[in-house]
């Protein structure tokens, strides 16, 4: 049984021996194995240091096994000397009684200590995590004006904890999973039950735990592994960073998957409507929310569209405009040297640019930077004749609608779009522009979220919560979403 | 997943199809009125389409009927499908010549016709590369916007003052209005999609919704195709449409006193240019459903969109070469293998006679 290494053995030196060759002891600086007496029989811990709370460890674990008198025990059969320990000696919780060596491992690298008792072939793994982390901050892309300011951080049990606070239902479960080959990731489902569909549950745990991947996966690649549809520019699942939003997605039906070290969550199935809600909308009263989703939905079309429309209306359908713009747009754009079309392309990669740069860039360097740069830039380019002022006026409100989108995903993909809309419009006019949007459309309408379709409960209509585009009186909104389990 | 939940997943697939065939049957009544019966114009341009609404309305009943029998006789026979997908593929040649017809005449004067048709061609590729569920998705989510936007565009082309001249419907009238009534039912042929069982294996053994709601939205769509013809047919005199040779220009609304913005005129073609779309998408599609229930071994790779997608570029540069006008004359052709399609559900003991293919 020893020598299999897959389940501990009753002797200590061999186990030790073995943790010690899978950690890489002593080689392995960050490896602590601590042998000592715990009353009348030999014991040891094992645990990572930096990940451990020592003095947890040190006041919990040590103290109270090496303070047993030498007899203590001595009458205890080998095979439950570890539970003897628990009971009389150890004061830390959670504890968990394991013979595997592998989920030993894993445990013991993710924090945990392993108690490992002479003759007995279990160890016992207590929750001594204690290394840094960062405090609980405000929402960076989710800003509101009104409502929490919490957002997530980097650790999935602070995360869990910030979720439960807002949902303190005895309905609400955690399933932990791991994804990934042999760098394991640990992920967290967390759902309501009876609330989130059973189908949907298995299927996303099933897509999580069947990677294999061999490096540390973020909720990035978490939402990849989630997702069905690689080639879309529209994300399947909605993320967020807030744990009000999170509970939200709970109480909807949704299923929230956290991944350690990740300061964000992902809440599938999602529906395209979700992608361009946010958290104000719930908290401000429903005119309000209903007024911001529509300003919204404007900036998306503005965004999308307003590139494309004007090169088309230059280029192939100058009679939409009135001849004195009309003037005014051939006089200003016959002192530019390049084509109209290059020139938009190029000033909707500076604009990009600028936007990148400023995120990139530290703290208020970043605002300063897109704001030195957009109008030096811009107002040189249209001195030297570079640019005309039209377009500029026409790309900076395309990129102002950008802002709108409340999902950063979202508004990537929309960029890509905007740009082959663009392309459309300035080398087919507007029928290029209507076919390609109407593709696009089709492409959205098909697509699902593991396994619940996009764009429902438009298309196809399904009963539930009709909280889509517009805001309802509080009254309408008892209804769960259709992906629901049950409807109310 | 809870059984309620399944039986609303097949009947929302169910009202999508529906709703796809009815977008193309409204859009082949528009394309195949204004371009047949528009010379007689005003009073004989809609009443020639009106005999396609309840024809409409007969040939989706009757395509559910034999649907269910084909269910239950346990699948469709080769020829009956290979059939289905020649109907589905003229029909989506038809409507993407008259996509390619207006766009050419409107919006797109200085390009090459080749180029264009290519381009269309690309482009219906790409909205149906994610199967039929995309598109008739599409079509659902629309199904009022698209029709309520169209008729208030169409008001705005209104005349101001009284259009004369009415054609004669009898006398010597008579025969041209009959003959265009005739090579209009043809229009009717888009229902067809209706026999396609629903592509996803899960849902493919349901219940089927009641006639009436197929029924009812090919009648719906076919009325929204006629109720457009007659906005078009009311604000131009017989003179001023007569007047018009290209297939093209006969789809464009005639201009009239109260539509001079040319922002409602371009708003009203990219409608119309829409629903075209949506029409011929969704014949491509049903084609490919029919093509792949012909020969299965075209699932794979998606041989059967590519197959269709390169027989209606084929047929487009046809086209192309011998003039739009062709598709006019070729469409009411249409109508024949239809009919044979559909020829067993006619009779009342076609149920028995549906056997496995």
């Amino acid at each position: 049984m020893c020598d299999d290494a897959i389940v501990l053995c009753p002797l200590l030196e061999r186990n030790l021996e073995v943790l010690r060759a899978r950690l890489g002891a002593p080689g392995n600086a960050d490896v602590l194995i601590r042998r000592f007496r715990s009353g009348a029989f030999a014991s040891a811990l094992v645990a990572v240091d930096g990940m451990v709370n020592s003095v947890l460890a040190d006041e919990n674990i040590l103290k109270p096994c090496m303070d047993l008198p030498h007899s203590a025990g001595a009458d205890v059969p080998p095979d439950r000397r570890v539970g003897y320990l628990m009971e009389n000696a150890v004061s830390v919780l959670p504890m968990k009684m394991k013979d595997n060596i592998d989920e030993i491992l894993a445990d013991v690298l993710s924090g945990q200590s392993a108690l490992l008792c002479e003759g007995c072939a279990t160890a016992c793994v207590m929750d001594t995590r204690g290394f840094e982390k960062r405090t609980i901050g405000r929402p960076e892309s989710e800003k509101v004006v009104l409502g929490p300011h919490e957002s997530f951080s980097e650790s999935i049990r602070t995360n869990i904890t910030l979720i439960r606070r807002i949902v303190q239902r005895e309905e609400l479960t955690t399933e932990f999973v791991t994804a990934g080959g042999a760098m394991k990731t640990r992920c967290a489902l967390l759902y309501l039950r009876g609330t989130a569909d059973e189908t949907l549950l298995s299927r996303i745990r099933s897509r999580i735990e069947g990677c294999s991947y061999d490096f540390p996966l973020t909720t990035g690649d978490v939402e990849r592994l989630i997702e069905r549809h690689p080639l879309s520019l529209i994300p399947e699942c909605v993320r967020t960073e807030r744990p009000d939003r999170a509970a939200s997605f709970l109480a909807e039906g949704q299923i929230v998957v956290l991944t350690d070290g990740s300061p964000d969550v992902i809440g599938a199935p999602a529906t395209v409507y979700h992608l361009l809600h946010t958290p104000d909308d719930a908290t401000l009263r429903w005119q309000y929310g209903t007024f911001l989703r529509l300003i919204r939905l404007i900036g998306v079309l503005i965004h999308l569209l307003l590139p494309g429309v004007f090169l088309s209306i230059l280029r192939f359908h100058p009679q939409l405009l009135s001849p004195m713009l009309l003037t005014s747009v051939y006089e200003t754009g016959s002192r530019v040297p390049i084509p109209v079309y290059l020139e938009a392309l190029l000033m909707t990669l500076a604009f990009d640019l600028i936007t990148e740069a400023g995120l990139r860039a530290p703290g208020a360097l970043g605002s300063a930077l897109g704001i030195v740069s957009g109008l030096i830039l811009g107002q040189s380019a249209v001195s030297a004749d570079i640019v005309s002022p039209l377009l500029l006026i026409v790309v900076a409100a395309s990129g102002l609608g950008g802002f709108c989108v409340p999902n950063y995903e979202l508004s990537i993909g929309l960029k890509i779009a905007q740009l082959a809309l663009m392309t459309c419009g300035a080398f087919g006019g507007l029928y290029a522009m209507g076919l390609c949007a109407a593709a696009l459309l089709c492409q959205l309408c098909a697509m699902r979220s593991v396994g619940s379709p996009l764009t429902a409960p438009v298309a196809p209509h399904r009963p539930g919560n009709r909280d889509i585009l517009l805001r309802l009186p509080i009254k309408y909104q008892k209804a769960r979403a259709f992906f629901a389990g049950k409807n109310r | 997943m809870p059984e309620k939940t399944a039986d609303q997943r097949v009947h929302a697939a169910w009202r999508s199809r529906a709703c796809a065939a009815s977008f193309a049957c409204g859009a082949s009544v528009f394309a195949f009125g204004a371009g047949i019966a528009m010379p007689l114009s005003l009073n004989a341009v809609w009443l020639s389409a009106l005999p396609c609404v309840p024809l409409c309305a007969l040939a989706a009943a009757r395509c559910v009927v034999l649907s269910r029998r084909i269910q239950a006789g346990g699948g469709m026979r080769k020829w009956r499908a290979a059939l289905l997908a020649a109907v589905m593929l003229a029909s989506c040649a038809f409507l993407t010549a008259s996509l390619v017809s207006l766009a050419g005449y409107t919006l797109l004067e200085q390009a090459r016709a080749v180029s264009c048709a290519l381009l269309t061609v690309g482009f219906l590729l790409a909205a149906a590369a994610p199967r039929m569920q995309g598109v008739s998705r599409l079509c659902f989510a629309v199904r009022f916007v698209l029709p309520a936007a169209m008729l208030l565009c169409g008001l705005a082309f209104l005349p101001q003052r009284d259009s004369p001249g009415l054609y004669p419907l009898l006398g010597p009238g008579a025969g041209p209005v009959l003959a265009g009534t005739a090579a209009m039912l043809s229009c009717a042929a888009p229902a067809l999609m209706l026999l396609l069982p629903l592509t996803s294996s899960r849902v493919s053994d349901a219940p089927t919704p009641p006639i009436m709601l197929f029924a009812g939205r090919a009648a719906a769509g076919a009325a929204l195709g006629t109720a457009l013809l007659l906005l078009y047919a009311l604000p131009g005199g017989y003179e001023a449409m007569r007047a018009r040779s290209v297939w093209g220009e006969r789809l464009t609304f005639p201009l009239s006193g109260g539509a001079q913005q040319p922002l409602i005129r371009m708003l009203m073609l990219l409608l119309q240019l829409f629903a075209l779309q949506l029409g011929a998408v969704s014949l491509l599609c049903a084609a490919e459903d029919a093509l792949c229930l012909a020969l299965p071994a075209l699932r794979k790779h998606r041989a059967g969109l590519l197959l269709c997608a390169a027989a209606l570029a084929a047929l487009m540069l046809l086209l192309t070469h011998a003039g739009y006008t062709a598709a006019l004359i070729a469409a009411p052709l249409i109508a024949l293998p239809a009919a044979l399609t559909l020829l067993p559900a006619l009779s009342p003991r076609g149920a028995g006679k549906e056997a496995c293919g």
